[in-house]
C-alpha cells in the first residue's frame, strides 16, 4: 500500500523520524518497505504541503484486515516509536429530515444458485455483516478543496470531485471502502443480495458484467446498482448534476467478494480490502467520517438519519496469556511491565494479575487482553508473542544452538543417490538438472506458463539427449572429446508411485537415473549400448545392489553441423535403493559430493588464469569457486603443434610460451587450452624430439571475435614458439 | 571362485572403474547438489536429518494443512500451477509450491522429538527471467520438541549462516507472515556488507501441529525455509538462475 509521509505525520504531535529512518523502523518492526519515492510540489498546489514522500508498505495477509489504511499503519508506527497517536475526531453530524425515504436490507445467505461452489465460508456466513447508508440532500458536486486533492494526488490518485474524493480519502484513511450513489437514480429500496442469472451490471468504466448467483450485488427494486465490494455501477453514478446522494458502507463476506472478483476479473482497491475481512465496526466509523466531512465542506447539505443494518454486533474478544508462555516462546525472559506497555501501545487493553498456577511452583503474571474488533488476526498466545517479540526486539534474543543429541539417521534415498552421483562423477560423468515441466508426459498442468512447459515429464530421457547435442557443440570450449552426463530426478505419471498416503513418492512419481555418452564418432566395432550397460552394472554395484533393473535406451543424434551419436540409458532407482541396508550412521556425508571435496585432479588449464574456471587443485577454501559467466558469443578453436627436443618433459613450458606470447587483452580471450596429442620421435630408441599439439579456444564475453583477431593471436603464438632455440612449429 | 549361490552376483561381475572411464577427466557434481550436501553437513552437526516428500502434492498438504485456506488472500502469496488430474480420492493436485508440506507429512509418520531438513524441487507459476524460475529448489527445516523457542530458531540459523557464509556472517529477524508459523519472521543474513533476504521462518502454528496429529500443548516446533538457488547463485556468483537447469556443462563443469 502506498502511504504518504505527510499524512502519517498528522496522527502525531511529535515529529516523525526522517522518511528513510522511518522506513527502517517500519521494516524492522512490522512491514517491509518496498519503495520510497519523493513527490515534488505540483504546479497548482496552494498550501505548500504537497512536497511529500510516499512509502510503499508491504502489508501481508495477516495484517491486511486493518493495515491497508493510514490510520492503522500510523498506530503501528506509534507503537514502535512510543509516540502518542491521535486519530481525527468525528464532528457531530447534524441530522435533519430528508424528502427521500428508503430502507436497506441484507438478504439471507441461502448459498443459493447453481454456479456457487462449496466454499470455505459456511453457508451460514451472511452476505454482509453490516450495511450502513443514508441520504444527503442538496449537495453540490464540485471540484475538491486543495488539501483533499493534494492528499490523493500525492498517492497517485486522480481527483474526481469533492464527494467521490472524500470516499477515496476515507478508504485510504480507515481502510473501509466507501461508495456514494446518486439517490435520484435509485428506485425504491436497497438490498444486498446474490445476483440472478441473466442480470448484468455496467461498471463505472463501462464494462458490462454478466452476473450469476455467485456474485453479490447492491440492488434497488429494479436491479443491480453495483458489483458488491468490487466496483460501482453506471446506473446510479454520481455526476456533476447530482443533487442527492446515498452513502454506502458495507462489511461484505470476504470469500464471496474474492470469488466474484476472480470470476469477473475485476479486482480493485476495494475488493482487496474486503477479501481480507475488515471488521464491521469500521463501516460505521467510515460512513460517519464521510458524512461529517460532506457536511463540513458544505453546510448547505441536508443530512438524513443513518440506516444501519447490523444484525450481529461484533464484541471485542478477550484472551488471557501468561507471561511465562511469552518468555518461553521467545526464548528470553521478558518483563511484565514491558509486555503490558508494548501491548497497550499496540491498541490492546491489558489487565495484569499476579497468579499462582497450580502446575508450577512459581507465581506468574496473567494478562487479560482485550482485543479491538479490527484485530481479527489475534486469537492465540502465539499471536501475542508475535506482537511482543517484534516490538521488544529479536536482537535481544540470544540464539541457542541445538545439540546433536539424537540418534543419527541418514535418509536412504539421500545417501544412495549421492553414492551414485559420486560413482558416476568418478568415471567422467557430470551432473545436470533439467526441467521437470516439459511438453511430454501424461500429467498436464491446467494453467501452464507456455505449451513447452505444460506437462510433468514422464522420463528424463525426453530432454536429456538434446542436451548432449548442445554440449557437443561446445566440446572444444569444454576441452572434452566426448560428453558424459547424468541426471537423477523425479518423473511423473498416474501409473507411477503408490497409493500409500505415507509414501514419499506419492501416488504418481518415482526417481529415475538417466546417463549417457555422446561422441562425434564411435570407435570401430564399439557397441555404445553395451558400454552403458556395463556402466549401469558399475552404478548398481556402487550402492551394493546386484540385480540390474530394466534399462531403457534412447538414441542421441547429432545434426549437420555437429555430427554425434550415442545413447541415454534410464532406469528406476527407488526400489534398488529401498532394498539396500540402512546407511551406517557414522557415514561421513560431509565429505560427499560437497563443494570442498571435489576437483582433486584438475586439468592443467585450470591452473592458468585464462582457464574457464579458477578452480585450483587445493580447493580448501569453500568459497573459492567463482563462476565465470557463460559468454553468449561464438568461440573459435585453433590447433597448433610444436616439436621440442628430447623426451616429453616440457608441457608447462610450451603452455607458458603460448600464453606469454599474448598481450593482456589477448590472454583474456584465450579461454581454453587442451593438450590433445603428444608423441615422441625416437632414433635407435633414443628420444629425438617430442610433439605437443594444443587446441586453443578463443572467445570474448563482449563480442564476436573477428577472423583477424584470432589469426593475429595465433601468429604471435607461432612466432614465439619458433623463437625458442631448437623448437620447431609443425 | 566366489560364492555361486548368489546367482545374480555371478551375472554381474564387479567392474573396474578405470576401464569405464577411458581418458575422460572426472565429472562435476552440479552446484545445487554440492550446496545441498554442504547444508546437510552443517545441519547434521546440530542433529538434523534429511526428509523428503512428493513433488506433486495434494491441496491439503500444500495449502490447507498449512492454514492457507481456499478463497483466502494468503493463497495469492504463491502463484500456483494446478494439475488436470486429481488424486485417488478426487483431491486437487499441485506441483508443490514449497517444501513445507513435508512438515506435515513427516510429523504424521514420525515420533517426536525430531529435527529435519527437506531439500527439494518446488514449482511456481511465475514468468522466468535471470532471477525467477518456474521450478527451483528449496530447503525446509523443522525442529519438534517439548519446548522450542525463537531463541532455538535464531541459534540454529546463526550457526548455519556462520558455517555457510563464514564466521563474520550475522543474522537478523524481521517480522513477516507465513500462514503456518506464528510469530513469522524473515531472516536476513549479513554477508559482504549487505543484508541478504534469503530465509523465512517462525514457530510452527499450533493448528499446523494439530493438523499433523500432534498435541500443541505437549509439543512445540519451529520451521524455516530458504531458496536454494539463491544461495548457489550468491555463493558462486552465478548471474542467471536458468543456467542451473539448462543442462549446460559450461556451467556444471566449472564445479
Amino acid at each position: 500500500m502506498l502511504v504518504s509521509y505527510n499524512w502519517l505525520q498528522t496522527y502525531f504531535k511529535e515529529k516523525l523520524p526522517e522518511p528513510e529512518k522511518l522506513a527502517d523502523i517500519i521494516t524492522m518492526g512490522i512491514f517491509e518497505i518496498e519503495g520510497i519515492e519523493r513527490r515534488t510540489k505540483t504546479a497548482d498546489s496552494i498550501d505548500g504541503s504537497t512536497e511529500d514522500v510516499v512509502l510503499d508498505v508491504k502489508v501481508l495477509p495477516d495484517r491486511a484486515p486493518y493495515c491497508l489504511s493510514h490510520r492503522y499503519i500510523a498506530q503501528e508506527i506509534g507503537a514502535l516509536l512510543g509516540y502518542e497517536y491521535v486519530t481525527p475526531e468525528v464532528d457531530e453530524i447534524d441530522v435533519q429530515d430528508t424528502e427521500y425515504v428508503f430502507s436497506a436490507s441484507i438478504e439471507e445467505n441461502t448459498e443459493g444458485g447453481v454456479s456457487t461452489e462449496p466454499s470455505a465460508a459456511s453457508p451460514a456466513e451472511p452476505l454482509a455483516e453490516r450495511y450502513v447508508t443514508r441520504v444527503i440532500e442538496n449537495v453540490t458536486v464540485a471540484g475538491s478543496p486543495d488539501w483533499l486533492k493534494n492528499k490523493l494526488e500525492a498517492l497517485g490518485q486522480r481527483s474526481i470531485n469533492n464527494i467521490v474524493d472524500l470516499t477515496n480519502y476515507f478508504m485510504l484513511e480507515t481502510g473501509q471502502p466507501l461508495h456514494v450513489f446518486d439517490a435520484d437514480k435509485v428506485k425504491g429500496n436497497i438490498i444486498i443480495r446474490r445476483a440472478r442469472d441473466g442480470e448484468t451490471v455496467t461498471t463505472l468504466d463501462g464494462k458490462v458484467i454478466q452476473l450469476d448467483p455467485s456474485i453479490m450485488v447492491i440492488a434497488d427494486d429494479e436491479g443491480p446498482l453495483d458489483l458488491a465490494g468490487i466496483k460501482g455501477g453506471k446506473k446510479a453514478e454520481l455526476t456533476m448534476d447530482t443533487k442527492r446522494v446515498m452513502t454506502s458502507a458495507a462489511c461484505f463476506n470476504p470469500v464471496l467478494v474474492r470469488k466474484a472478483a476472480l470470476k469477473t476479473g475485476v479486482r480493485t482497491d476495494a475488493s482487496k480490502r474486503f477479501e481480507n475481512a475488515i471488521t464491521p465496526e469500521r463501516a460505521g466509523l467510515a460512513e460517519s467520517l464521510l458524512t461529517s466531512y460532506i457536511q463540513k465542506l458544505d453546510s448547505a447539505v441536508v443530512v438524513g438519519d443513518v440506516i444501519d443494518v447490523y444484525p450481529n454486533l461484533v464484541e471485542p474478544k478477550t484472551i488471557s496469556v501468561r507471561l511465562q508462555d511469552i518468555s518461553d516462546r521467545l526464548g528470553t525472559q521478558v518483563d511484565a511491565k514491558e509486555v503490558a506497555a508494548i501491548l497497550t501501545r499496540c491498541g490492546f487493553v491489558v489487565q495484569e494479575t499476579e497468579v499462582d498456577f497450580e502446575d508450577s511452583n512459581i507465581s506468574d503474571v496473567e494478562f487479560l487482553i482485550s482485543i479491538p474488533s479490527y484485530r481479527r488476526d489475534i486469537c492465540i498466545t502465539e499471536d501475542i508473542v508475535d506482537e511482543v517479540g517484534r516490538i521488544y526486539g529479536y536482537d535481544k534474543v540470544e540464539g541457542v544452538v541445538p545439540k546433536a543429541d539424537n540418534e543419527r539417521v541418514i535418509l536412504k534415498n539421500f545417501y544412495y543417490q549421492n553414492t551414485i552421483k559420486k560413482a558416476l562423477a568418478d568415471i567422467g560423468f557430470s551432473e545436470v538438472y533439467t526441467y521437470s515441466l516439459t511438453d511430454a508426459g501424461s500429467m498436464e498442468v491446467q494453467n501452464p506458463l507456455t505449451s513447452e512447459r505444460s506437462r510433468m515429464r514422464d522420463s528424463i530421457s525426453y530432454t536429456l539427449p538434446k542436451k548432449f547435442l548442445s554440449n557437443m557443440k561446445n566440446a572444444d570450449l569444454l576441452g572434452l572429446k566426448e560428453i558424459r552426463m547424468f541426471e537423477i530426478g523425479k518423473v511423473f505419471s498416474l501409473d507411477y508411485g503408490t497409493n500409500d498416503k505415507k509414501s514419499v513418492g506419492g501416488f504418481c512419481e518415482k526417481h529415475t537415473l538417466a546417463f549417457g555418452i555422446a561422441r562425434p564418432k564411435q570407435p570401430k566395432g564399439h557397441d555404445p549400448k553395451m558400454e552403458l550397460s556395463a556402466i549401469a552394472h558399475y552404478v548398481v554395484n556402487a550402492i551394493g545392489a546386484t540385480a540390474l533393473p530394466e534399462l531403457r535406451f534412447t538414441e542421441i543424434t547429432g545434426d549437420a553441423q555437429t555430427p554425434c551419436s550415442g545413447y541415454v540409458v534410464e532406469f528406476d532407482i527407488d526400489s534398488l535403493i529401498e532394498a539396500q541396508m540402512e546407511p551406517s550412521t557414522d557415514a561421513d556425508m560431509g565429505n560427499y559430493c560437497d563443494s570442498a571435496h571435489l576437483h582433486e585432479d584438475v586439468d592443467v588449464v585450470n591452473t592458468l588464469d585464462t582457464g574457464v574456471s579458477n578452480l585450483s587443485a587445493n580447493t580448501s577454501e569453500k568459497t573459492q569457486v567463482k563462476f565465470k559467466s557463460i559468454s553468449q558469443y561464438p568461440f573459435s578453436a585453433r590447433d597448433i603443434a610444436v616439436f621440442v627436443p628430447g623426451e616429453r618433459h616440457a608441457d608447462s613450458d610450451v603452455l607458458n610460451v603460448i600464453v606469454n606470447s599474448l598481450t593482456d587483452e589477448q590472454k583474456k580471450l584465450l579461454v581454453r587450452t587442451t593438450l590433445f596429442d603428444v608423441f615422441t620421435k625416437r632414433k635407435e630408441g633414443e628420444p629425438v624430439k617430442t610433439s605437443y599439439a594444443y587446441r586453443l579456444v578463443f572467445q570474448s564475453t563482449e563480442r564476436t571475435l573477428t577472423e583477424d583477431e584470432v589469426v593475429g593471436a595465433m601468429k604471435s603464438i607461432s612466432d614465439a614458439l619458433a623463437l625458442q632455440i631448437g623448437w620447431e612449429v609443425r | 571362485m566366489s560364492n555361486d549361490s548368489e546367482t545374480k552376483s555371478a551375472e554381474i561381475p564387479k567392474i573396474d572403474a578405470d576401464t569405464l572411464k577411458g581418458d575422460t577427466p572426472s565429472g562435476s557434481i552440479h552446484p545445487i547438489t554440492q550446496v545441498i550436501n554442504e547444508i546437510h553437513s552443517i545441519f547434521a552437526k546440530m542433529g538434523f536429518t534429511v526428509a523428503e516428500g512428493p513433488q506433486i502434492e495434494t491441496e491439503f498438504y500444500n495449502f490447507d494443512a498449512l492454514r492457507t485456506p481456499k478463497d483466502h488472500p494468503s493463497r495469492d502469496m504463491q502463484d500456483t500451477f494446478w494439475m488436470r488430474d486429481v488424486g485417488p480420492k478426487g483431491e486437487k493436485l499441485v506441483p508443490r509450491t514449497h517444501t513445507s508440506g513435508v512438515q506435515v507429512r513427516y510429523t504424521e509418520s514420525h515420533k517426536p522429538p525430531f529435527k529435519i531438513i527437506v531439500p527439494g524441487k518446488v514449482f511456481r507459476n511465475e514468468a522466468t527471467d535471470a532471477t525467477h524460475e518456474a521450478e527451483f529448489f528449496q530447503i525446509e527445516g523443522m525442529m519438534v520438541a517439548k519446548k522450542v523457542s525463537m531463541a532455538d530458531l535464531k541459534g540454529t540459523l546463526e550457526f548455519f549462516a556462520k558455517e555457510f557464509f563464514g564466521p563474520d556472517a550475522e543474522i537478523r529477524f524481521r517480522p513477516s507472515y507465513f500462514s503456518f508459523v506464528e510469530p513469522g519472521v524473515e531472516i536476513d543474513v549479513r554477508w559482504k556488507d549487505r543484508w541478504l533476504e534469503i530465509l523465512g521462518g517462525g514457530l510452527t502454528h499450533p493448528e499446523v501441529l494439530q493438523n499433523a496429529g500432534l498435541d500443541p500443548k505437549e509439543w512445540q516446533a519451529f520451521a524455516f525455509g530458504m531458496g536454494l538457488d539463491r544461495l548457489v547463485m550468491l555463493k558462486y556468483g552465478i548471474d542467471d538462475i536458468r543456467h542451473l537447469y539448462s543442462g549446460d556443462l559450461r556451467l556444471v563443469n566449472q564445479f
